[in-house]
Parts: C-alpha cells; sequence; structure tokens
C-alpha cells in the first residue's frame, strides 16, 4: 500500500508539462521536453557513463595478458592504477548504469499518456528497445567494440515491463534472487574447479609414485590443466592478438567475430541476472527519491558513509588481494579458498554504488564545483552518444585501422586517454544541448522509436 | 470469475469463440513434433546418423520418409501458429484500457520462459521449445501492428539471414579444409626430418591442420562416445541432469543465438502474416486452399526430396560434402522449403476439416490442439519417464521402428485424454495453471461455473 502511494508521488512529480512547441503532437505519446528531465538523474548518468570507461579502456587498448606483470609489480603506477580503478570502481558504474536503466523504464512508461488508437506505450517501450538491441549489435560488430552492454540492456529491459508497478519489497526479493541466482551458478562452477584441482593433484601423486590414476581422476587432471593454462604466458598468441588488432578493419572485424558472438549468445544467457539485479534496486531507488534529490543531506551522507564503510573494506580484500592472487597464483588460491571471493562482488558493487551516487549528490548539492556538475549533467543527458562515441574515438585511437595504439600504452597511461575523452565529453554535451534538443544518437533513437523525425533544434 | 476484479474485462476467451481450425492446427503440429523428437528422447543422435552409414533397411527409409515428410516442418507449423497467436492474445484482450493487453502478453511470455526452463532443467527435455518461444514472443511484440505484407517481408528477410547464416557455417568448414589441403600438399612436397620421419609444421599448419581433424572426427562415428551415452542416459536423476545440462544451456545460449532465433522468429512472422490474411482460421476460398496444399507441397517436397542427397553426404562422408559442394543446399534451402511444406500440410488438413472428411478424427485433434501447452509438457512426462534411466531406462534400446508403437501409444492417450478433460473443464490443467500465474487470479476450471453455452463442436 505504502509503495503504491510512493509510486504515485514518484509519477506525479515526474509527470510532464507539455511545452507548446509541439503541441499539435500533444495526443501522442513523446519524448520528454527538457524542462521535465530530472536533472539529477542525468548527473549521476553522467558519473556513470564517464567512470565505465575506466573499466572499459583495457578493453580496447591493452593486452589482456598483461595484466600479470601489472599485479606482480607493487609499487609502480601501473599497480597503483590498477588499484585504484579495482578498489572504487570496477562494476559500480555500470551498477548504476543499470540502476538508472530501470529508472528509466519507469519513466518512459508512466510518464505517457494512453491514446485511444494507434500503438500503446508498451509497443513505443518495446519498439525502443528493440532499437537498442539493433544499436548494441552495431556498437559490437561494426564499431567493434566487444564490451558493449546496449545489446544486452535491450534485452534485459524487456522482462523488466511487467513490473513497474511491483511494489518495493517484492523488487528488493528479485534482487536478492538474482544475487543468489548468480551466486549459486558461481558457487556450482567454483566447486567443479576445486574438484579438478583436487583430482589433478591426486593424479600428479599417483604419477610420481608410479601409479596409476583413475579415468576420473585423469579427466579432472586434464580439466585443470586446461583451465591453469589460461593464466600462463602464452608469447604467440599475444603476438597474434597485437597482430590482428592492430591490422586494417576487415582484419580486426573478422577476429572480433567469434569474440562478439560468444559475448552476445552466452552473456545474455548467464549475465542477465547481473544488470537485472540492479535495475530491480534502481526502480524501488527511484520511488525512493534516490535518484530525484528527495532525500535529507543526513540521508545521503548516511548512504555514503555505510556505502563506502563496508564497500571499500571489501573491495580491497577482493580487488586486490583476492583478484592478485587469483592471477599470479591460481592453483593455491583455489586450495586456499573454500568458497570463491569474488562471491562477494555484487554485494560490493551495490554499497559502492550507493556511495558514489550520494557523494556526487552532496557535492551538487554543497555547490562547490556548480559548472561541473552542469557538464556532468549534460553528458548523461546525452548518455546514449557518449556511450558510442566512447567506442569511436576509443577504437580509433587503439585499432590498426585507426592509430593503432593497441597494446603500446603502459597500464596508467591509458588513463590519460580516459582524462582527455572526459574533458572532451563535457566540453561538448553542454555545447551541442545549447543548440539541440538532443544527442545526435538520441534524436536517431527517438525517431526510429517514434517513426517520425523528431525536432531537433532548440526554438 | 470475479466481476468486481480489476480485470474482469480481461479474461480468457470463452470456448466458443475460438476458432476451430486454429485448434485442428496446434493439435495436427503437436502431435506432428513428436515424430522428430521421439528419435532424439530414445536414441543416441550418433545411432541415428548410422542408419544412414549403414546398409539402407527399413529403419533408414521410415528416418527418411519422417525427414522429408515432416522433420522442421511441424515445428515450423507450430512456430506459425504461435505467432498467429499473439496477435489473436493482443487483440482480444484489448478493451480501451489499453495497458492491460500488453502487460498481460508479456507476462504470459515470461511465465512461458520459466515453464521452458522447467521443462528443459526439470523435465531434461533439451529440444524444448517453450524457452525460445517465450522470448522470441516478446521480441516480435512491437510487431503486431504491421501488415501482412509488410510481416511476409520480415519473414522473408528474416528467412534469407537464416540462410546465409547457414551458408555461413559451410563456406568456414569449406575454408578450413582448403587450408587443411595445403598443409597436406606441402608436407608432401617436403623432406621429413630424419629423425621423427615426420614433416615439420609451423604453428599456424599444426593448427590448421587439426582443426580440420578435429571437424572431420566430429562427424564421424564414435563407438566410445555413444556407449557412454547410453549408459549417462540410462542412470538416476542426478547423473542424467548433469549429464543434459551443458546440452541445455547449448541449446538456450549458442544455439539460440546464432540458429533457433532465426528458425522461430521467421515462422512467427510469417504464422502473424497468415493470420491476417486468414489463412488459420479457415477464411480462404476452397480453391486457394487446394492451390496452397497442392502446390506448397508439391514445392516443398521437390526441395526436400531435391536436397536429400547433399545432407545424406554429409553425414556418410564429410570431406567429400565439403569438397564437391558449392553450396549446402539442404541448409540454404531449409528455411523455406519447410515454410512451403508446412503451409502445404495446413492447407490440407483445413481443406479436410472444410469437406469433413474424418470430421470425428478433426474435433479429437481440435481438443488436442486446444489443450496444446499441456501435452506438449505431458510428451516431455512421458517420454522421458519411459526412456530415460530413472523411469523404465529403455534409452538405445528400441529399434526405430518401435519407437512409434511408443509415438501411437501417446497420440491415443493424448486424443482421448484431451477430449475427455474438456468435456468437464475449460482449459488443459497446465494452461489453467498458465492462465491463473499471467493473470494473477485462479480462474475457473469447471465448465459448469459458466453461463450456459452452447458446447464447442468438438465435444458434440
Amino acid at each position: 500500500m505504502e509503495s503504491t502511494t510512493i509510486l504515485q508521488d514518484a509519477a506525479d512529480n515526474l509527470k510532464p508539462v507539455l511545452s507548446p512547441d509541439h503541441s499539435e503532437s500533444r495526443h501522442a505519446p513523446q519524448p520528454v521536453a527538457k524542462a521535465d528531465r530530472i536533472q539529477t538523474i542525468d548527473l549521476i548518468r553522467g558519473l556513470a557513463l564517464l567512470g565505465i570507461l575506466m573499466m572499459n579502456i583495457p578493453g580496447f587498448g591493452f593486452l589482456g595478458s598483461a595484466f600479470r606483470s601489472v599485479v606482480s609489480k607493487p609499487g609502480t603506477a601501473d599497480y597503483f592504477a590498477f588499484t585504484i580503478v579495482g578498489t572504487a570502481f570496477e562494476g559500480t558504474m555500470r551498477a548504476l548504469f543499470s540502476m538508472l536503466f530501470g529508472a528509466g523504464m519507469v519513466l518512459f512508461t508512466m510518464n505517457k499518456k494512453e491514446q485511444e488508437h494507434g500503438p500503446t506505450v508498451a509497443e513505443y517501450y518495446y519498439r525502443r528497445l528493440l532499437w537498442l538491441v539493433l544499436f548494441g549489435v552495431i556498437n559490437a560488430y561494426v564499431l567493434l567494440w566487444q564490451g558493449d552492454i546496449l545489446f544486452y540492456y535491450g534485452l534485459c529491459g524487456m522482462l523488466l515491463y511487467p513490473f513497474r508497478r511491483t511494489k518495493s519489497v517484492w523488487l528488493i526479493v528479485l534482487a536478492v534472487v538474482c544475487m543468489g541466482i548468480n551466486i549459486f551458478r558461481t558457487e556450482l562452477w567454483y566447486s567443479e574447479l576445486r574438484d579438478n584441482r583436487a583430482g589433478y593433484l591426486t593424479a600428479v601423486q599417483l604419477e610420481k609414485a608410479k601409479k596409476k590414476p583413475t579415468e576420473k581422476q585423469k579427466e579432472a587432471k586434464e580439466a585443470w590443466e586446461k583451465f591453469e593454462k589460461g593464466f600462463k604466458p602464452d608469447p604467440k598468441k599475444d603476438a597474434k592478438e597485437l597482430k590482428a588488432m592492430r591490422g586494417d578493419y576487415g582484419t580486426v572485424f573478422t577476429h572480433m567475430i567469434p569474440r562478439n558472438s560468444g559475448n552476445e549468445a552466452y552473456g545474455a544467457y548467464f549475465g542477465s541476472w547481473d544488470m537485472l539485479l540492479m535495475m530491480f534496486i534502481g526502480i524501488v531507488l527511484l520511488r525512493w527519491g534516490f535518484f530525484s534529490n528527495k532525500l535529507s543531506t543526513s540521508t545521503y551522507a548516511t548512504t555514503l558513509l555505510v556505502g563506502y564503510g563496508l564497500g571499500l573494506p571489501i573491495s580491497y580484500f577482493y580487488a586486490v588481494e583476492a583478484q592478485v592472487d587469483w592471477m599470479l597464483h591460481i592453483g593455491p588460491t583455489v586450495d586456499n579458498y573454500r568458497t570463491v571471493p569474488f562471491q562477494l562482488y555484487d554485494i560490493r558493487r551495490v554499497l559502492l554504488a550507493l556511495g558514489h551516487a550520494s557523494l556526487l549528490l552532496l557535492i551538487y548539492r554543497s555547490q562547490v564545483v556548480p559548472w561541473l556538475m552542469r557538464a556532468l549533467t549534460a553528458v548523461g543527458q546525452m548518455a546514449f552518444t557518449n556511450y558510442l562515441m566512447q567506442s569511436i574515438i576509443c577504437s580509433l585511437i587503439f585499432y590498426g585501422y585507426g592509430l593503432g595504439y593497441y597494446g603500446k600504452l603502459p597500464f596508467h597511461q591509458l588513463y590519460y586517454v580516459v582524462f582527455g575523452v572526459w574533458i572532451f565529453q563535457l566540453i561538448i554535451s553542454p555545447i551541442w544541448l545549447q543548440y539541440f534538443r538532443f544527442g545526435p544518437f538520441e534524436w536517431l533513437w527517438r525517431s526510429l522509436t517514434y517513426w517520425k523525425p523528431q525536432p531537433m533544434r532548440r526554438g | 470469475m470475479n466481476p468486481s476484479s480489476t480485470l474482469s474485462l480481461v479474461q480468457p476467451l470463452p470456448r466458443t469463440k475460438r476458432i476451430p481450425t486454429i485448434d485442428i492446427l496446434r493439435g495436427v503440429a503437436l502431435l506432428g513434433i513428436l515424430l522428430m523428437n521421439i528419435q532424439v528422447f530414445g536414441l543416441t543422435e550418433a545411432s541415428l546418423d548410422q542408419l544412414v552409414r549403414g546398409p539402407h533397411g527399413g529403419n533408414y527409409w521410415l528416418k527418411t520418409i519422417i525427414h522429408v515428410l515432416f522433420e522442421n516442418k511441424m515445428r515450423a507449423l507450430f512456430s506459425m501458429l504461435f505467432g498467429a497467436g499473439i496477435i489473436l492474445f493482443l487483440a482480444k484482450n484489448r478493451d480501451g484500457s489499453g495497458m492491460a493487453a500488453p502487460e498481460l502478453f508479456i507476462r504470459r511470455q515470461m511465465w512461458l520462459i520459466v515453464f521452458g526452463l522447467v521443462n528443459a532443467i526439470g523435465l531434461l527435455w533439451h529440444y524444448d521449445i517453450l524457452f525460445h518461444y517465450g522470448i522470441v514472443g516478446i521480441l516480435l511484440f512491437p510487431f503486431k501492428r504491421l501488415s501482412a505484407r509488410a510481416l511476409l517481408v520480415c519473414a522473408l528477410v528474416v528467412g534469407l539471414i537464416y540462410s546465409g547464416k547457414n551458408y555461413w557455417e559451410f563456406a568456414e568448414q569449406k575454408q578450413k579444409y582448403e587450408k587443411y589441403q595445403k598443409v597436406v600438399a606441402f608436407e608432401k612436397k617436403t623432406k621429413p626430418d630424419k629423425k621423427t620421419k615426420k614433416v615439420k609444421l609451423t604453428d599456424d599448419q599444426q593448427e590448421e591442420k587439426s582443426a580440420w581433424e578435429g571437424l572431420v572426427k566430429g562427424n564421424k562415428y564414435d563407438k566410445k562416445a555413444d556407449y557412454a551415452e547410453v549408459v549417462a542416459m540410462r542412470s538416476d536423476y542426478a547423473t542424467v541432469w548433469s549429464h543434459q545440462l551443458p546440452k541445455i544451456q547449448r541449446m538456450e545460449a549458442p544455439f539460440f543465438y546464432q540458429i533457433g532465433l532465426w528458425d522461430i522468429v521467421s515462422m512467427m512472422l510469417l504464422g502473424m502474416a497468415l493470420f491476417k490474411w486468414g489463412f488459420f482460421s479457415n477464411q480462404l476460398t476452397t480453391s486457394e486452399y487446394s492451390m496452397l496444399a497442392v502446390g506448397g507441397l508439391l514445392i516443398g517436397q521437390i526441395m526436400a526430396w531435391f536436397s536429400l542427397p547433399a545432407s545424406e553426404l554429409e553425414i556418410t562422408d564429410f570431406a567429400k560434402y565439403i569438397s564437391t559442394n558449392v553450396l549446402p543446399l539442404a541448409e540454404v534451402s531449409m528455411p523455406f522449403e519447410r515454410a512451403f511444406s508446412a503451409v502445404g500440410w495446413a492447407s490440407l488438413v483445413v481443406l479436410l476439416y472444410r469437406l469433413e472428411i474424418g470430421a470425428w478424427l478433426w474435433r479429437a485433434v481440435g481438443a488436442v490442439g486446444q489443450m496444446a501447452f499441456t501435452n506438449y509438457l505431458m510428451q516431455s512426462v512421458f517420454c522421458t519417464l519411459f526412456f530415460y534411466g530413472y523411469g523404465f531406462g529403455y534409452f538405445g534400446d528400441l529399434k526405430l521402428y518401435q519407437l512409434y508403437f511408443v509415438v501411437a501409444e501417446i497420440w491415443l492417450i493424448q486424443l482421448v485424454f484431451s477430449v475427455v478433460w474438456l468435456q468437464y473443464f475449460r482449459f488443459g490443467p497446465l494452461e489453467w495453471l498458465w492462465r491463473s500465474l499471467t493473470y494473477g487470479e485462479w480462474q475457473t476450471m469447471s465448465i459448469s461455473s459458466q453461463p450456459v453455452q452452447q458446447a464447442t463442436p468438438a465435444l458434440v
């Protein structure tokens, strides 16, 4: 009962006031005018969008196997960068992004009135998501970004629709269930890994004693050795990877096909929980007014303290200790940990994401850097454009058909590129929005969704 | 039905409003699907391929005839009817409230996904289609407003993509073969190393060689693996479960992404188009149905028989198949061939129904179709309990022709059960559960509590 009134409140607060300049289409569902947007949602989305690049940049320009040398040298700038990103940011920006995507679904469907004839709001919503899936496919297969998330967001969003009126308690239960499924699956995988490891160890011992291992032990040994091989340096494979990524468009394209199709096929099937869980939480947070800057300063401060206070220690243990062990000494790590330490991943992500968002809102309230907040809001309002722009810029910097910097920069120098992209996007987004109502890709997406070119220029 | 409930305006269709031909066709497709599924329920896929490789006896001919006449076609028909069902469901539930119909539809699809997961991971039927139908139905929801012509164009495009993907796979295999040929030629030309008596190959060459060899090996009969599979399938539930799980995941993730999606989407779109033309609801003229029956079956069957040798060669001699063919005829034509045959079969059934040939049979088949969801899951229950180790454990034990006694038995049970059940209840038991979950309230099940209505033709 309570949650429905909160929802009603939220919906009332978010109700669009149709601006007079497009009154001719007053009755048809249409994009939310700028004045009605909730500024702080764009602000947080801007943070998440820029932040996501910190985790994505190695995928664009860093050889995966080189991580091992990064973590094996404490004290270097590379190690420092790895520790900071791993502790404070990894997974958290994606979490925020997913939460805001869930919130966005509620805003999109609740803000629009049903018409008597013509497509329903649900149809617009699903059209929008189908286009998003297509944009995701383009981002992966054409812009060649193997870490695309639009594809998955489009699909997960389709499952979200019937939950937009679900009571908050149930949404939290669903989020916990999603987390549980994640944990359960990881546990299954890890226990099999441990079995293989145990089988491997006995088989090796038996072989030393000149005894024959059983068929099962042999299988376990093989499985473990195959798994362990992925952790060992393989210069030939690296050379191949470097050559392919520094090749022309056709070469990179073919090189990426199996990776993209593998990602999309397995990612959507096994990875949806990761996103759905955050989307459910996002809907609840929207109803509570968390994203729309409606809570008291002390609430945000408490959230900040709890989020960071619990999240960061877990994170240090998880991201630095466990992950470094995992990369450098996989065998003993598997022997030592009864449960895989990555099980804390989702909890940590939620805590840190809430901490980041609270911190940002507190800064916004204190009005210390209003110009930065405005720029960040603009970035968030054009999040779709900026996300795709990151793919375009980074692929052109790193891949062979661009500048070909793939695998050439040391880990910490990747973050110079990140800062460069941030500054560029922080400057260009506010300027663009001075003249236009939407970002260019937002415009395209909206026009496709409503199947009619949308007015673009600011009147 | 509680009239004060918020959903009282939107409720399941009373039975008199059902379109009999749709139920009949769905019944045909549902019973027909078992013709193919029984082979995989009861035998290993490797042993089925052995029928093609070995001396061609009666079992080979039985398999071939079923393959040419029905394989892929019944699933196609089932998918088409599901597509038609999307439009039907959305049309009948819309009462100006707008929100309700899409909402119910998405809920219904999501429960279907859940049922699909139960069918696969619980009942251990790895070729479950409900999971896939659940997802595809959601994807196709925004297409419901398109005209029949636009839907047909979409279906064609998707069919072409499907066909193109099949070609792509073949081209990749051919490429592997050609690379392998080059390595072999190099080996022949070069003098072998004195010590090992083998030609030294570079890593790339070694990789190219083993890539093709692996492919050939995967297409050969492996007696040991075949035996191991039979043993695993005849074990207890836990063993069968862990044996089936990777197969299930393969079907639900990469297979769905690469093949299943296009397979189902193309046929559902075609079904939506056909429905809008009135094809499934018995609205075409008799001469139109006759033309479609003759034309569809003729074209479809010619294509099927024509591509048969290639698809057999793929099993008997994979290397020869890859090297001698330019085009994977069977795979490339399949998305269209089965559409023709499926439309042909459907037209034939509608014609027979119209001419009242075997009227009693069509009534029973219609009842099966009306309870298609129950009957589909019932087939999983019966077959897994009959063949898998935790049931009677007949897996790998029967000859191919013997499987069809089981099919006949199940058909008979389902025909009788469906007719009898619908005499007393409005829906099949699982339809009732599915609807109740979708609408969020228990549905009235028994017929007597409904306002007096004429009994459906199915029960007269």
